[in-house]
């Protein structure tokens, strides 16, 4: 009983201590205009679910399983950054040895973690579910409310997914080197490959066959039940629109034409075991992690970072910078840049050779590929600068200087777009202008989303998520074939965004 | 150049929340401030104030006849702040951190360098100036942190609680550098440990509950307190009892016994005497009896 209460004690303020932020409730009516866009009006535009080349009518089942795969796709990956940190927030506090001076086991501790940041996707799926309800009333569709058909979904579908992000945050937040922008980055690569995974066993099984159990438990974000659940009464139904596919999109106008009934969701006994075993594995995956507590807990981020990282004098930077650091903003933007480089090991510098490499000799995908990456290995610093003084406790030291305010923002702008500009060199001699107002760009946002967000993982995720989509074919980054357009695009980006980071400081 | 601080009616609170300053009202010259005061005094919220950090929500900050919420630049090139807690980059060394601090606060490379070889050397830090700081022990770290204060040779030295984390030796010699200091500029020392102050200090202002109790010189804070510091000999078991009716500043165990030194307005036992006030029995009648009054 005592164990119990004090895991609830746990859980309850570390809910407590996540939704106090006035951060939380930015992201929960985010979350819930997310929702409402997902069910768009008939003529509307919107984030569609369709199945085959319909949709049900919003009824509440239809309307929970929309919400629930928009969730269990697109949550499971904003929701590890909206969500990480606590675990690292105590370790790097060292808030974590208080907890240990008690009789709170190891065991306990990382499920009171896990069981916190579930409770916080419990709350996200209580927001979609009542903006499902509200949009039910509006859209009246089908105006019956059955509550449980709009629980099911998201408890069934959306849930274990969350489950498994859930799990991945506690492995992210132990291990030393994935605390930060590594962790950040890598993330959205096993999110991809997890997507990817599980989608694809669901679809390789034989047609007209179920999917084994086993694909059903890859298949994290649930998307099977679909194939499983939704498309017989679709086939039944329309024929003509039972086509072997499932999309989570935009684009197009939702056809009044293309409807069908589904009110009623009963899972089969297969489909929601496999749900229950991805909700186990992923209690198993936080267990796993029992042993390494420890060893993770001695390593608190600046000390593991100042082990791991010895960086370099840089005695040639010095005497590069020297000229700048006869005006004032030059000695500003002079001290960035050691601040930024300084740190950085023997591996950075040798990828920054290699994608400098790339970029000179490498055509096509390959030169965009290294300069994103070369991007990339500024994303550390271009993350982070705008709102490193919160992170590291310095803000009181650099708020009293005469320079402290607006001049800093300026001088880290510019060191900021000076090694973006660096890391893209070779790029530069093929489109100057283009690849220029690119670099700005991220760096605009970059420093736009960590003011906004407070937190450097809003910028890393927009980063990463838009680099492997333009490495994927969208035009976002094609600054070497599309020059003209890109430097027109990004350059409006650029100075959007730094306009805004430089008005926002001037507020702060 | 002579300075001057003049605070008027100065209010702060937070949004809709009971103000956590009620009304200071102050002036001085240069020397050395000692601000004492019990925990949550609101000690650092004036702090913050004076450093331009937060703007008063009423009352005025005067700096050498500038009002520092209208025009915070001019105390800020004369600013020297010592938080009470603040954080490093940890990566950086001792040198370049500080080398990084006074390009923030505008001073050129040269300039720059010497300061901050002077700011090292007098906190004692310059052997190991190139040490990275997530080396360094949390008194490192807070000698780095009265470095970085003295940098721009500040002519307001603003220091909220400076020894906490300090040995006894560093203690010592920082107590002396803000006594070199306090000759030709005003230095505020934040403190609730009465001993940091009471051989430097030109002035003392005490506060609790965001109010100021009193702001004069130590001798005047002792003269108020005479009469009021009594030493009287009690059994082990009376102590609680003796302290549930009063402050005790003191305690000392002698045979049969404790002696303590109470503070009250009148003796609080018949075989009490009433003794000469020490500073730190003077800020204890100042805090309890100025209330009780």
């Amino acid at each position: 009983m005592d164990t119990l209460r004090r895991w609830g004690a746990m859980v309850a303020t570390d809910l407590r201590q996540r939704i106090r932020p006035p951060r939380f409730g930015w992201l929960l009516a985010f979350l819930m205009v997310g929702a409402w866009f997902c069910l768009p009006e008939t003529g509307g535009n919107g984030m569609r679910v369709t199945v085959g080349e319909a949709r049900a009518h919003y009824s509440s089942a239809w309307i929970g399983m929309a919400l629930a795969l928009s969730g269990s796709t697109l949550l499971s990956l904003i929701g590890f950054y909206a969500v990480r940190g606590s675990i690292a927030r105590d370790i790097d506090s060292r808030g974590w040895e208080l907890l240990m001076a008690t009789p709170m086991t190891r065991v306990g501790y990382l499920l009171t973690k896990y069981l916190g940041i579930l409770a916080v996707f419990g709350l996200f799926l209580a927001a979609m579910a009542a903006t499902g309800l509200v949009a039910q009333t509006v859209r009246g569709e089908v105006p019956d409310w059955q509550l449980w058909q709009l629980l099911q979904p998201l408890l069934w579908v959306m849930l274990p997914a969350l489950a498994v992000t859930a799990a991945a945050i506690v492995w992210f937040d132990l291990l030393p080197w994935l605390r930060g922008t590594a962790g950040n980055v890598l993330f959205f690569f096993v999110w991809v490959a997890m997507l990817g995974a599980g989608t694809a066993a669901v679809l390789e099984s034989e047609a007209g066959r179920q999917p084994g159990f086993g694909a059903l438990v890859l298949d994290v974000s649930g998307v099977s039940v679909m194939r499983t659940d939704v498309m017989p009464v679709l086939a039944a139904e329309r024929p003509e629109l039972a086509r072997d596919s499932f999309s989570i999109g935009g684009g197009g106008v939702d056809d009044p034409s293309r409807r069908f009934h589904w009110t009623q969701w009963t899972p089969s006994a297969t489909w929601l075991s496999s749900r229950l075993t991805l909700l186990l594995l992923a209690t198993v995956l936080v267990l796993a992690a029992t042993p390494l507590l420890d060893w993770a807990a001695a390593r608190p981020r600046q000390r593991h970072d100042a082990a791991s990282q010895p960086g370099f004098r840089l005695r040639w930077l010095d005497a590069l910078l020297r000229p700048a650091e006869r005006l004032p903003i030059g000695r500003l933007v002079a001290a960035e840049l050691r601040l930024a480089l300084r740190p950085r090991g023997w591996w950075w510098w040798l990828a920054a050779l290699a994608v400098l490499i790339v970029q000179a000799t490498a055509p096509g995908n390959g030169r965009l590929a290294g300069w994103l990456i070369g991007l990339g290995l500024a994303l550390p610093y271009l993350a982070h600068a705008r709102i490193r003084d919160r992170e590291t406790d310095t803000l009181d030291l650099l708020a009293v200087s005469p320079q402290g305010g607006g001049t800093l923002v300026w001088a880290r702008l510019l060191a900021a777009g000076l090694l973006g500009l660096a890391l893209s060199a070779p790029s530069l001699l093929y489109a100057p202008l283009a690849v220029t107002a690119a670099v700005l760009s991220v760096v605009g946002v970059c420093f736009l989303l960590a003011q906004l967000t407070g937190t450097a993982r809003a910028g890393e995720l927009v980063y990463v998520g838009s680099a492997y989509l333009a490495l994927n074919g969208l035009p976002i980054f094609q600054a070497h074939s599309q020059p003209a357009v890109t430097a027109q695009g990004h350059g409006l980006v650029a100075l959007g965004s730094i306009a805004l980071v430089v008005l926002l400081a001037r507020r702060t | 150049m002579a300075v001057s601080l003049r605070l008027d009616g100065v209010q702060f609170r937070y949004g809709r929340k009971p103000a956590t300053l009620h009304g200071i009202s102050l002036a001085q010259g240069a020397g050395i401030l000692g601000l004492l005061g019990p925990n949550g005094a609101g000690k650092s919220t004036l702090m913050r104030v004076l450093a331009t950090l937060t703007k008063p929500s009423a009352g005025t900050v005067h700096w050498n006849a500038v009002d520092i919420a209208r025009d915070p630049t001019p105390l800020r090139r004369e600013l020297g702040y010592l938080p009470q807690a603040f954080g490093v980059y940890p990566m950086l060394t001792a040198r370049e951190f500080l080398a990084y601090l006074a390009a923030v606060k505008g001073l050129g490379p040269r300039e720059a360098e010497a300061r901050v070889e002077h700011g090292l050397a007098a906190v004692g830090l310059a052997q190991v100036a190139d040490r990275r700081l997530a080396d360094f022990s949390g008194g490192m770290r807070q000698r780095v942190g009265i470095a970085q204060a003295l940098l721009n040779d500040p002519k307001l030295l603003i220091v909220d609680e400076p020894t906490v984390g300090l040995d006894p030796e560093e203690r010592l010699r920082f107590r002396q550098l803000l006594a070199e200091l306090g000759r030709d500029r005003l230095v505020i020392l934040s403190t609730h440990i009465v001993s940091d102050v009471d051989s430097s200090a030109d002035a003392i202002a005490v506060m609790r509950g965001g109010r100021l109790l009193a702001h004069c010189t130590p001798q005047v804070l002792i003269e108020r307190a005479r009469g009021q510091v009594w030493a009287c000999a009690v059994a082990d078991a009376e102590l609680s009892g003796l302290r549930e009716r009063h402050p005790v500043s003191h305690v000392e165990r002698v045979d049969g016994g404790l002696r303590v030194h109470v503070i009250a307005r009148a003796a609080p036992l018949a075989s009490a005497v009433a003794i000469e006030p020490a500073l730190e029995d003077a800020y204890l009648a100042c805090l309890h009896l100025t209330e009780a009054g």
